[in-house]
């Protein structure tokens, strides 16, 4: 008998469904590339011939934007594109390890509390609770101010910083101090979603195969949830940024020299009678780039979880 | 109803509690000590001052002191503020920031609700649009550039309101406020959009739409109640939210307000204001969490067991 079949259909992934979804979405797209174009400049763009963050022009101090200083100088003659660029590096690693921190911490949590569930989902999930009816911001400033500098001695991090130019030690205290926050939504999205899916035939079929209980959450589960968990990671990243922004503003994340977007902001603020370009370009650079982030979260939702999405 | 309002009120205490006892453990572990100056002070005159404020006793009986001090409402002196007893540096710097954040929650929902309803009524059409863009600017712009181009704008060229400082009270909160409540009003815009959506799909609506009522008093009268839901769920983070605005607040409108206190207090490791100020911003968060809860009970009995919190 001849079971030969000329011509398949082509099955469309999820994936593939969803990139196509979101590539019919404009506003979707132009912050993607807003935000590509940004992330770039920021990391790549100090190649290409900007004067050194650090250095200071004693003879051209607070000059307004010119051919020397395209956005100006602040007043120890510091280039303040420069200084964005690499405050931008700072925050947007702020932004992306915090994030991650959180995200490491929030779906392990949620997909294990939904896994196991019974006893150990309750006394979980109302840890949970108790962890978000706490006024998140006061330990986080708590936590940012009392072990600031605690890290300076360890040698790892002395080594690293030498080798680059953004790194400080205390970065490492605002990537804990920030995800250590940010996972509880997280663990509640993942939860509610492996609680559905681990009722499903595939996960039986793990099962009866005889497969770890790590396995199959990491394996089969945790990869079905993945829509969701890139939507919500999307919407952290500016989440946590912004949350990086108000600490270096309160002059508690990111100190001098060293900078990042909050901290140009708060130097920015403070001498805006002057000199407005301090405040003015810092402030640009950072709420594009918090629309960006926002817009294509938004359409990544749309994308990936059309049942979700608002009206 | 009452069974539900003890267990939330024994629930705040608890985690109240909790942060209490977080904070303490949590200055005895980190390095440095509240009379650190740029000097080096000999050790055993550090040995005097420690035994002069009780620090040189164990850390257990230390922290049952303090909590001890809390039940009695009495904080002892400030380690910072030289002259000054706890109690009286919140007494001072509270007002302030409690006068802000209330001029936040009420500018934010004088402009974000009828923003919201307006948005929702007029659904898909330039109007909704331009507005719910306008509602997205304001969220992602952050407070600390809102605030400093308000002081410019407002304060300096137009002179309309002081630009900074807290000379004079009666005028002085205007900037403060507007700026938190540009922000967290588009929140409060977004939200009520959504929920004016809900509602004004349910059935009740189209009985009263079909009994003739007219457009506006179908919105205002039947509609904008259940459309509020969201708003009322919202106010409880939103004011913990507002108390970490009022803190970036202080900072650029130069206030003198607990906010500022509470970030000296942490750098100073001046512990008996930081618990009290903790104390304070822990409080109102959670009695505000508590009563919009019992609010949103009233409003809607089916959710009992919501908890949320909003972003910084």
């Amino acid at each position: 008998m001849d079971t030969t079949i000329d011509h398949i259909e082509k099955g469309s992934s999820l994936g593939r469904d969803a990139w196509l979804r979101l590539k019919k979405n404009k506003l979707a797209m132009v912050s993607l590339v807003v935000f590509i174009f940004i992330a770039l400049l920021c990391f790549i763009g100090p190649f290409f011939g900007v004067q050194d963050p650090t250095t200071t022009h004693l003879d051209a101090k607070s000059q307004p934007p010119n051919k020397d200083f395209l956005l100006g100088s602040e007043h120890l003659g510091r280039d303040i594109l420069s200084r964005i660029l690499y405050g931008g590096q700072v925050s947007l690693i702020v932004g992306f390890i915090a994030t991650f921190v959180s995200l490491v911490i929030g779906v392990s949590y949620g997909a294990i509390a939904g896994y196991v569930g019974g006893k150990v989902d309750a006394v979980m999930m109302r840890i949970v609770d108790v962890l978000y009816a706490l006024p998140f911001m006061l330990i986080v400033i708590i936590l940012t101010a009392l072990f600031s500098d605690s890290l300076a001695d360890v040698e790892i991090l002395q080594s690293l910083k030498e080798k680059s130019k953004v790194f400080e030690p205390d970065l490492l205290l605002l990537f804990f101090a920030i995800g250590f926050v940010e996972w509880l939504t997280m663990a509640r999205i993942v939860r509610s979603q492996i609680i559905t899916l681990k009722k499903q035939e595939f996960v039986e079929a793990a099962v009866s195969l005889g497969l770890s209980h790590p396995r199959i959450i990491f394996r089969h589960l945790i990869p079905n949830t993945l829509g969701s968990i890139i939507v919500y990671t999307t919407l952290t990243v500016p989440a946590v940024m912004r949350l990086e922004a108000v600490l270096s503003f309160l002059g508690l994340g990111v100190k001098p020299p060293n900078s990042s977007w909050g901290s140009l902001i708060k130097e920015g603020a403070d001498r805006m009678y002057s000199d407005p370009w301090l405040l003015v370009f810092p402030a640009l650079f950072f709420s594009v780039t918090i629309f960006s982030l926002n817009f294509l979260g938004d359409g990544l939702r749309d994308a990936l979880d059309p049942k979700t999405s608002k009206d | 109803m009452g069974r539900f309002i003890i267990s939330r009120t024994l629930q705040a205490i608890v985690v109240l509690f909790s942060i209490l006892t977080i904070t303490f453990f949590l200055t005895r572990m980190a390095p440095g000590n509240p009379f650190q100056e740029d000097k080096a002070i000999p050790p055993h005159i550090l040995a005097k001052m420690d035994a002069y404020w009780g620090r040189d006793q164990p850390v257990m009986i230390q922290y049952f002191k303090q909590m001890g001090n809390f039940l009695r409402w009495d904080l002892g002196p400030s380690f910072g503020n030289k002259g000054f007893t706890v109690n009286e540096v919140i007494a001072m710097a509270f007002p302030v920031s409690f006068m802000i954040g209330c001029a936040g929650l009420v500018f934010a929902l004088v402009i974000g609700i009828p923003i919201g309803v307006l948005s929702a009524v007029k659904r898909n059409t330039g109007t909704d649009y331009s507005l719910m863009s306008l509602a997205l600017i304001g969220i992602c712009l952050p407070t600390f550039v809102i605030g400093p181009l308000l002081s410019i704008l407002l304060g300096i060229k137009l002179n309309w309101f002081p630009a900074l400082g807290w000379e004079n009270p009666k005028v002085n909160w205007i900037l403060p406020g507007l700026t938190l409540g540009l922000f967290y009003g588009a929140y409060f815009a977004r939200l009520t959009r959504a929920g004016m959506l809900e509602t004004l799909s349910q059935d009740y609506i189209r009985t009263a739409r079909s009994k003739g009522l007219s457009e506006t008093r179908v919105v205002l009268m039947h509609a904008l109640k259940g459309g509020l839901v969201p708003v009322v769920g919202f106010i409880g983070p939103a004011v913990a939210a507002l108390i970490g605005g009022s803190f970036v607040m202080e900072t650029v409108f130069q206030l003198p307000g607990l906010g500022t206190h509470f970030i000296r207090a942490v750098t100073n490791r001046d512990t008996p204001l930081l618990l009290g100020s903790v104390f304070t911003f822990g409080a109102l968060i959670l009695l505000t969490n508590l009563l919009s809860d019992i609010l949103l009970a009233w409003l809607d009995p089916r959710q009992q067991k919501s908890s949320s919190r909003a972003e910084a």
